[in-house]
């Protein structure tokens, strides 16, 4: 994603209310704040959480309906502002070491039933909205254009900001927002965002997407509070988004010899083309445009253009009817496929266990050395792609390098800038 | 033309005459391995010459799939002699017309010479690898041409779905296969027959027509035993999967594959396309009511995608995250219909049991699973042997041999002066044993109990330069690679896991790392959604629990005794030292200085570490501690 884009987008923010504040820390578990914000009349309010509200509803669902309960009259109905959509996390949200205490409770007026629904979700936000200093929170009041609202931990502030810019498909303005506030790759995993997409504009089954950081594929992904139709309440309400950026969070399992993938921008090359529509119904029709095939459909593709473009699964979408969100994350899951341009010469080294025990490291090392790139990147000039992959299947001819279709066996790490040399002599 | 249950006897009659008016058929190794080294070149320059000396009527070429012993790559076997020959070039070529074919002299400087004796082995029967070795899943590889159907028909191919159709029930079959004892080859070991069953009762409870899976995503790195079955006897795992179709009742199947194997993926195509021209697969199958066919879906590179539910998810065209357990995929499996998923290999077991029977194949292997296969591993495994072994390969070899008869045997032990370490089985999620484990019987239940596990059958073997450490933290950064994301202990635990293990590999490591690697391995496992998390921390227990003075070396003495950890090795010359330059040149930040038939020296400061000087010296004189 290009920093300029992200930059205009940032711009184009207008500060509609502020507040500092100051973050309580989580004692036993709580910090025994409610952080309540109406979006209508622009104002925010810390609550104090009484001991006896904590003993009776201990938190999540129980400290959700209490909440509620206060704000919503039996006349409520699900669009009026007066709805609300209430947050919470648990005694032991956060703490990594249950399972499910990474989730975040979520009730509101189900526009689907008219009556109140709860739904739990994983993502960062439960932890980090008590890493903040909120067990719980209450959104309330409609505001008149689309905002979001940030809270910044580190600056010590909230804010309700006019967004214009953001893509109104979630999954996209997920990633927006972290490349947005995250200060680099690191800090990506202290952004937590929670959006909902166009599509809560027009159903009522809307769903509120919550996300998380995954470092391995460097995309930023999402879980779903699904049910009830809580997105559409949240559009509802005109909010885009809900932000949290977190303080100084050195994760555990912060890389240390992967440098990340430096962005790399390469123009098309001749041999790049990029396909029109045709090819694209062409390959469906292949599949008989049928939705379960969309994964080799998007092999094909891969295989002509050589990595798959944002426009190609727009169209893909088009013919099979496959959401957007779906075709993306399928394209940013799976290792075959790449959303960047990849070279002329695409070299995997296989690092599976059989070269690894031959020396696989060193080989990769050599690649990394002679061609001066990390793997998982493309030279400047365009002509060698570097991965690692974890088995060819030819084991014992291990170690084994396949560059473009040809495999080549007992490779030594001495033979690797004459294998580099070899490729690029054969296109001048 | 469709043919009938009767026809096949008259096919494999008449292919067997016709391949029996040749002298001899040449068998030319076409499996992945051998053709990166040339065996379609050499298959077809072979049918060039005899086209041109006008021999073509008498000696037929062969291409074939995996051979087994790779690691002599490529190879051709002369039948019904079975004189085998190694590592031929093109060149050999008119050297094997001439003598071999013509002249009737065996071509010497081809053969391959056993490590015992150091003798010229002539036939494929006097080679310590093929010893002991016993064919079921791979009974027809280097002797059928995997791209013709008739070859495979001509090997009895099909005779057990003629023999099922005509005169089994399909319940019968089902019990014929719980008799045999299989368990499943991809990894869980479940039995076959129990889990046909639960489909079959899934079938009557909800009333929706099942499905039958193979398995063919082998992710499991070090491993090609899929991919050799696929590539050799793609017909094989067909008609294993119809016989499975008829058992349950379905009349779909699909298989899906892995992207990585083109080859296998071309021969399964062309194979499911024969057998649909011979009625062998769509509506009323050699004559019969029965109907099935079988559809191909692609991998796209996840390993976690060949877990159970993950597969299906991806095979319907989604992201492959895996579900929970408690809802089992016989019940509610692809299109949310009974599914049995069985692997490669499993499948291609079946039509055996089914023409040799029950007994038989309850016989070959260890225990005994007479009225309950969990009572043992009937039949055999294949293995892929990999790593510092001489003689690496695919190896079948009954349940309940040791690993020193895989490891001495038949895989020649560990090459040059090198000492054997360990070897590893089971994949990411088993585990390493160490020398004194050698002696143990392969089967399920001891590798399961020894720490490691069967896993779809990829075994690695380990010299004493190899560390443990280091191994360990290999298995867990693949595995954090491979974490789909969904539930955190695995995604953010074995992120931790890995770190701290690299700290231990960087000399960094502190006293209580190796209980907090125990503690948080045992968490992992305990708590992850899908079996990739839910085994995954084997591989750093099982080295702790052989190897722990290794652990302790790189922790208390901040050194690796194997000399592997790069942060806490340095690269010396000895004294064997001829002066012959050659690393000096070859180094690639000229770290080496020495004048010409003097000892050399490599400057630390300078030196990276890369390890061609070690590649390149004939005498073995750097010195890495
Ligand atoms: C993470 C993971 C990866 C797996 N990969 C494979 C595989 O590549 N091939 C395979 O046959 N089974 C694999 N399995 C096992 C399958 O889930 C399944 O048990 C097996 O295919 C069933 O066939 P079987 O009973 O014939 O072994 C894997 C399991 C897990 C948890
Ligand atoms: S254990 Fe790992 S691979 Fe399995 S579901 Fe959880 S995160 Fe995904
Ligand atoms: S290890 Fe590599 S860098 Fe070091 S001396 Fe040897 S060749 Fe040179
Ligand atoms: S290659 Fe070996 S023998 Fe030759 S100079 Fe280097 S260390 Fe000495
Ligand atoms: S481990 Fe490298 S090819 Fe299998
Ligand atoms: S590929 Fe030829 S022997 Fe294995």
């Amino acid at each position: 994603m290009s920093e300029i884009r992200i930059q205009n987008m940032l711009r184009k923010h207008q500060v509609l209310a502020e507040m500092a504040y100051e973050p309580t820390p989580l004692r036993h578990g709580y910090t025994d704040k409610v952080l309540r914000i109406d979006i209508g009349s622009k104002t925010f309010d810390i609550r104090p959480i009484s001991s006896q509200m904590k003993e009776l509803w201990v938190g999540g669902k129980g400290y959700d309906l209490w909440l509620m309960f206060q704000e919503i009259s039996k006349n409520t109905k699900w669009d009026d502002p007066d709805n609300v959509i209430c947050m919470s996390s648990g005694p032991l949200g956060g703490v990594a070491s249950f399972p499910g205490s990474g989730k975040t409770i979520c009730t509101t007026i189900s526009p689907a039933t008219e009556s109140i629904m709860d739904s739990n979700v994983g993502g960062y936000f439960g932890p980090y909205m008590k890493f903040a200093g909120f067990d719980a929170m209450v959104l309330t009041g409609k505001a008149d254009d689309d905002v979001i609202v940030l809270i910044d931990v580190p600056k010590k502030k909230i804010t309700i900001e006019k967004a214009p810019e953001e893509s109104p498909d979630a999954h996209v303005m997920c990633e927006e927002l972290t490349e947005m506030y995250a200060e680099n790759e690191d800090d990506k995993r202290n952004i937590a965002v929670v959006a909902a997409g166009s599509a809560a504009d027009h159903v009522w089954m809307g769903v509120l997407n919550f996300s998380f950081y995954d470092w391995r594929r460097k995309v930023t992904r999402i879980k779903q509070a699904g049910r009830g139709g809580l997105g559409t309440v949240f559009r509802n309400k005109k909010i885009k988004a809900l932000v949290i950026k977190n303080k100084d969070f050195t994760p555990a399992w912060k890389i240390v010899d992967q440098p990340f993938a430096d962005d790399f921008k390469i123009e098309p090359t001749e041999t790049m083309v990029p396909l029109d529509k045709n090819t694209i119904q062409t390959i469906a029709s292949k599949w008989n445009n049928d939705p379960e095939y969309v994964i080799e459909m998007m092999q094909d593709i891969q295989d002509q253009q050589r990595y798959i473009s944002m426009e190609c699964l727009d169209e893909l979408n088009r013919i099979t009817g496959v959401p957007k969100a779906q075709l993306y994350h399928i394209a940013t899951f799976y290792a075959a496929f790449t959303l960047k341009p990849t070279g002329k010469h695409v070299i995997q080294v296989c690092v599976g266990t059989a070269c690894h025990v031959k020396g696989a490291t060193k080989i990769l090392d050599s690649f990394e050395r002679e061609l001066g790139i990390k793997r998982g990147n493309t030279t400047d000039d365009a002509e060698f792609t570097l991965e690692a992959v974890a088995c060819l299947g030819c084991c014992s001819l291990a170690p084994v390098v396949k560059i473009n279709e040809d495999i080549l066996g007992n490779v030594k790490a001495g033979d690797v800038a004459s294998i580099i040399a070899e490729r690029r002599g054969e296109q001048s | 033309m469709k043919i009938t249950v009767k026809d096949l006897s008259t096919i494999a009659a008449k292919k067997n005459n016709e391949l029996n008016t040749y002298k001899a058929m040449l068998m030319v190794c076409t499996g992945t391995g051998c053709v990166s080294a040339g065996g379609f070149v050499i298959r077809d320059e072979l049918n060039k010459i005899l086209e041109q000396k006008g021999l073509d009527k008498e000696y037929l070429v062969v291409g074939t799939g995996c051979n087994g012993f790779c690691a002599v790559g490529p190879i051709i076997v002369v039948q019904p002699d079975g004189i085998f020959y190694q590592k031929v070039s093109k060149d050999d070529l008119e050297a094997i017309v001439n003598d071999h074919l013509i002249q009737g002299k065996i071509v010497d400087n081809l053969l391959h010479h056993g490590k015992a004796d150091d003798s010229a082995k002539k036939t494929m029967k006097e080679i310590e690898f093929f010893s002991k070795q016993e064919l079921i899943a791979l009974r027809n590889k280097g002797i059928i041409d995997p791209e013709n159907i008739e070859h495979y028909i001509a090997h009895d191919g099909y005779a057990a779905i003629g023999k099922v159709l005509t005169d089994m029930q399909p319940k019968d079959v089902v019990q014929e296969v719980i008799d045999s004892g299989i368990r499943g080859r991809g990894g869980g070991g479940f039995p076959a027959g129990i889990k046909w069953q639960s489909a079959v009762k899934a079938v009557q409870k909800r009333g929706m027509p099942p499905y039958v899976v193979c398995n063919a995503d082998e992710g499991d790195p070090g491993a090609f035993m899929d991919r050799s079955i696929i590539e050799a006897d793609p017909h094989a795992v067909l008609e294993g999967m119809m016989i499975g179709a008829y058992a349950i009742g379905a009349s779909e199947g699909y298989i899906y594959i892995r992207k990585e194997y083109p080859l296998a993926m071309i021969r399964l195509e062309k194979a499911i396309g024969q057998a649909r021209e011979k009625g062998l697969l769509g509506k009323n199958i050699l004559g019969t009511d029965f109907c099935f066919d079988i559809h191909i879906h692609r991998g796209a590179g996840a390993f976690v995608c060949g877990e159970s539910s993950a597969l299906m998810k991806s095979m319907a065209g989604k992201v492959g995250e895996p579900r929970a357990k408690y809802v089992r995929s016989v019940e509610y499996g692809f299109r949310d219909a009974p599914t049995v998923l069985n692997n490669v290999e499993t499948w291609a077991n079946i039509p055996m049991i089914l023409r040799k029977g029950a007994n038989w194949f309850a016989s070959i292997g260890s225990g005994d699973v007479t009225g309950n296969p969990w009572g043992g591993s009937s039949g055999t495994k294949v293995f892929s042997l990999v790593g510092d072994i001489n003689n690496t390969g695919l190896v079948e070899v009954p349940m309940g041999v040791t690993l020193r008869e895989i490891v001495e045997d038949i895989g020649g032990g560990v090459p040059g002066n090198r000492s054997f370490k360990a070897v590893q089985t089971g994949g990411p999620s088993g585990g390493c044993l160490p020398a004194e484990k050698l002696d143990m019987p392969v089967d399920f239940d001891s590798l399961t109990e020894a720490g490691s596990m069967m896993g779809s059958g990829g075994m690695i073997v380990m010299d004493d330069k190899t560390c443990m450490v280091d191994v360990a933290k290999y298995f867990t950064e693949f595995l954090a690679n491979e974490s789909c994301g969904k539930c955190t202990p695995c995604r953010e635990g074995l992120q931790t896991l890995r770190e701290t293990l690299q700290n231990i590999c960087d000399g960094n490591g502190c006293e209580s790392d190796v209980k907090y690697l125990e503690e948080l391995a045992t968490f992992i496992n305990e708590t992850s959604l899908c079996q990739l998390g839910g085994t995954a921390g084997n591989p750093v227990l099982s080295t702790i629990l052989y190897f722990r003075d290794e652990y302790q070396a790189h922790i208390q003495d901040k050194c690796c005794p194997a000399g592997y950890c790069k942060l806490l090795v340095t690269y010396s010359i000895s004294e064997n030292c001829i002066g012959c330059t050659v690393c000096a040149k070859k180094c690639p930040v000229n770290a080496i200085t020495g004048d010409r038939k003097a000892m050399h020296v490599i400057d630390s400061e300078t030196c990276i570490k890369c390890g061609i000087c070690v590649e390149v010296c004939p005498v073995d004189a750097v010195e890495v501690k």
